[in-house]
């Protein structure tokens, strides 16, 4: 009852306080400048508390938030004249010592001798001055007590009820005092606030400053918490491991009260971390409550996702002009070739390689391309339409061309007959996996199979491009940690692209992404095919299948750095060259990896 | 037999004589250049000259869109690429033609801004702004191949939803 009270007081008193907030603000900023020169001096003063003209340390803060939490208890249930010598009788002598004044109220209330209220604006350091304009204000009382109470609820209205022990590492988190103590009164808030507490997190996570203040406080053997807003990236990564510790751990409770603090506080964070943070918090609370993302959604739909994920960033360009180049270096003799491509999607591959075919010192070679894609539920052929348009591009340009597409719900499902594999004297075959082979890794056997498929195709080249990092291991915390590491990366190219934040293209290839966390995260079994693994481990199961790497010669590199100088907007993509594969990525992080292959066992080398 | 005779009685003589009267008008003044004189004189201007011709007037917009006036700008400067001259314009031509390769491709590639950005950079130099010598071997399949790319989004696409 007396939480809800906290709430009331904090929901009524929230727009006064944001109120008197915004203008001490106003009034401040011609100090402000001022403020900030000597709040650096000073040293070891809380930073947006000083911009309202208050000056706490922090080391002072739990202590402060102690009185005023107690403060406040005592507003709360007394009654109303019980309390009104606190507004006119106490001398506030340093007004921006917010510990000070707290402590002179909470005296007063101890000890009711009538004093004289008497707005002294002790020191001489501008600092008063904004809380003097404000003093000097006829209904400065009410403003106090409103500043005090808006303070008081920011701390409160906060989660307060979390268990925040369970975050590692955090310095600013004290050990709790008396542990049994506090988890008993815990459980009986837990189960008292229910859903009014998300209301007062909308509050207090919207005001103006953004303070990410958290208290988790009651009885004073309660944790006091408290952070500043510079700190929030940190606590924020911080909970969403430990949230991902509880889940593997099987504490479901606990997971689930800190994936609604994630929430919150990615709400105060903004751009990519903010939404890498909301997507990973979604698939964690999917993964809690077992509500598990149909996978069986349209696969236009997907397709329609990469191909604003094609449009905003240069991955899927790099990979396609990487991969395209080896094949070429493949097809260099040959007059007839064939391509299998294990992810037809859109067929965004193949123009450019049609266009290099048919620049060819010599004319074009035949060319034909066997689609792969997955069941459409429509019955629609997704697949013989994308062929189609490749064959009235391939008209177009003179280029002799012919098309079969396959639907298979698993390449494993694949049998190497069905292709209609000519003999390699007569047709040069290659290999094309963009994006697709991880996902065998989610049935046992999978890999292997297809591996020998492609095999028995004999390939004159083979050209795989995955995603660089590993999220197959076999424990979730460190799945889940490699995870939120690589899509931050990518979050944070696509947020420097340059391209407008409301832009569509943007949006789709986030949500094409967020689709990939949740798999990760919230999946398991079979129904968990995002399993990527690094080139490392790529190349160890391409060598024990019995392949043999091919280089990538130095002009796939520099078409590949053109393209990014040409395309990528920021400078922050790299293109790397690692023993013959390339890899391109976001500053010093690989994320995709291109590589080639071809039959360890060729008698006439390449 | 020639049909410009002015007393010619039939019935589109009126308009004959209106032409005519036109291109007298234009024979004054700097625009003197018939077609074919003007296609010679372009032939010899680099890519920023030939562009801003095209804004000068509509006979001149007409004479500098010509696709040979922009294959000889864009093959003019750039590596051999193995390729006959036929087999090059049987791809490029029906793709979008050079001027749009050119303005495109070859053109951005070719600005500072865009070379220093890549780590490697042959094409360096930054004089007034002057574009380079010459574009690679790589620099010009690149453009080839993102001009196919283009040609191929603008295709109708049935399947993509909106």
């Amino acid at each position: 009852m007396k939480r809800e009270h906290e709430e009331i007081c904090g929901a009524t008193s929230y727009g006064s306080g944001s109120g008197s907030k915004a203008e001490s603000s106003t009034i401040g900023n011609p100090n402000k400048g001022k403020l900030w020169e000597e709040e650096q001096d000073a040293g070891g003063m809380d930073e947006l508390l000083a911009v309202l003209g208050y000056k706490v340390r922090y080391s002072d803060m739990a202590d402060v938030a102690q009185k005023l939490e107690q403060l406040e208890m005592v507003m709360g249930t007394a009654q109303e004249d019980g309390i009104s010598h606190l507004s006119c009788d106490t001398i506030h002598y340093n007004p921006s010592d917010l510990s000070g004044w707290v402590q002179s109220m909470l005296t007063e209330l101890n000890n009711p001798a009538a004093v004289n209220l008497d707005p002294v604006l002790g020191n001489s350091n501008s600092n008063s001055s904004i809380l003097g304009q404000i003093n000097h204000d006829p209904s400065k009382p009410q403003r106090q007590q409103q500043l005090v109470s808006s303070n008081q609820s920011q701390v409160y209205n906060d989660d307060s009820e979390y268990d925040l022990r369970a975050i590692p590492g955090v310095a600013a988190n004290p050990p709790p005092k008396s542990e049994s103590d506090s988890e008993s009164t815990r459980k009986r808030m837990k189960t008292s606030i229910g859903s009014s507490g998300s209301t007062g997190y909308g509050s207090s996570s919207s005001s103006p400053q953004g303070i990410g203040v958290s208290g988790a406080v009651t009885e004073s053997t309660r944790p006091v918490v408290l952070i500043d807003s510079q700190e929030t990236g940190v606590r924020l990564v911080h909970t969403l491991m430990a949230c991902a510790e509880a889940v593997q751990q099987d504490n479901l409770k606990l997971a689930d009260a800190l994936v609604k603090h994630i929430g919150l506080l990615a709400a105060s964070q903004a751009g990519a971390m903010r939404k890498v943070a909301t997507y990973f918090a979604e698939a964690l609370a999917r993964r809690i409550y077992r509500i598990y993302p149909q996978d069986s959604l349209d696969p236009s739909y997907t397709d329609i996702l990469q191909m604003h994920f094609y449009e905003t960033c240069p991955y899927l360009k790099f990979a396609h002009f990487t991969a395209n180049q080896a094949i070429l270096e493949a097809f260099a003799t040959a007059n007839s070739v064939h391509v299998i491509d294990f992810g037809l999607k859109q067929g965004m591959q193949w123009p450019a390689l049609m266009q290099a075919l048919a620049l060819r010192p010599g004319g074009p070679p035949a060319f034909r391309l066997t689609g792969i894609g997955p069941p459409q539920p429509d019955n629609s052929d997704a697949l013989q339409q994308v062929g189609w348009k490749l064959a009235q591009l391939a008209d177009t340009i003179g280029v002799e061309f012919e098309f079969r597409g396959f639907f298979a719900t698993s390449l494993a499902d694949l049998e190497p007959e069905m292709l209609e594999i000519r003999p390699p004297e007569v047709e040069a075959v290659a290999v094309n996996s963009v994006f697709e082979l991880h996902r065998l890794l989610a049935r046992p056997g999978g890999i292997e199979k297809v591996l020998s498929s492609i095999k028995a195709m004999k390939p004159k080249i083979l050209t795989v491009v995955e995603q660089e990092a590993n999220h197959n291991g076999p424990f979730f915390v460190d799945r889940f940690t490699e995870a939120l590491h690589y899509y931050s990366s990518l979050f944070d190219s696509l947020e420097g692209s340059g391209v407008a934040p409301p832009s569509q293209d943007l949006v789709m290839s986030e949500l094409y992404l967020g689709r990939q966390i949740c798999n990760v995260v919230a999946c398991e079994g079979m129904d968990r095919i995002e399993r990527h693994e690094t080139l490392t481990q790529w190349r160890t199961r391409m060598e024990t299948a019995g392949f043999s790497p091919v280089h990538l010669g130095s002009n796939a590199y520099k078409q590949a750095s053109m393209l990014l100088a040409l395309f990528a907007g920021g400078d922050g993509y790299r293109v790397e060259e690692n023993n013959g594969c390339l890899m391109l990525g976001w500053h010093t992080r690989p994320l995709i990896a291109t590589s080639a292959w071809q039959l360890a066992t060729t008698e006439s080398g390449k | 037999m020639k049909r410009s005779a002015p007393d010619y009685q039939v019935p589109g003589a009126d308009q004959k004589m209106k032409k005519l009267k036109e291109e007298a008008q234009e024979e004054r003044g700097l625009m003197n250049l018939d077609e074919n004189l003007l296609y010679e004189v372009l032939k010899h201007v680099d890519a920023r000259t030939l562009a801003m011709a095209s804004c000068v007037s509509r006979l001149w917009r007409q004479t500098a869109k010509d696709e040979r006036l922009w294959e000889l700008i864009c093959t003019r400067h750039w590596a051999n690429i193995g390729c006959g001259t036929q087999q090059l314009r049987s791809v490029v031509l029906p793709l979008g033609g050079f001027r749009r390769l050119h303005s495109l491709y070859l053109w951005p590639l070719s600005k500072p801004q865009a070379a220093s950005a890549s780590s490697w950079a042959p094409i360096s130099r930054m004089i007034n702004s002057k574009p380079p010598a010459r574009w690679g071997k790589d620099e010009v399949h690149l453009c080839l191949s993102l001009l196919s790319i283009q040609y191929y989004e603008k295709m109708n696409f049935t399947n993509r939803g909106k």
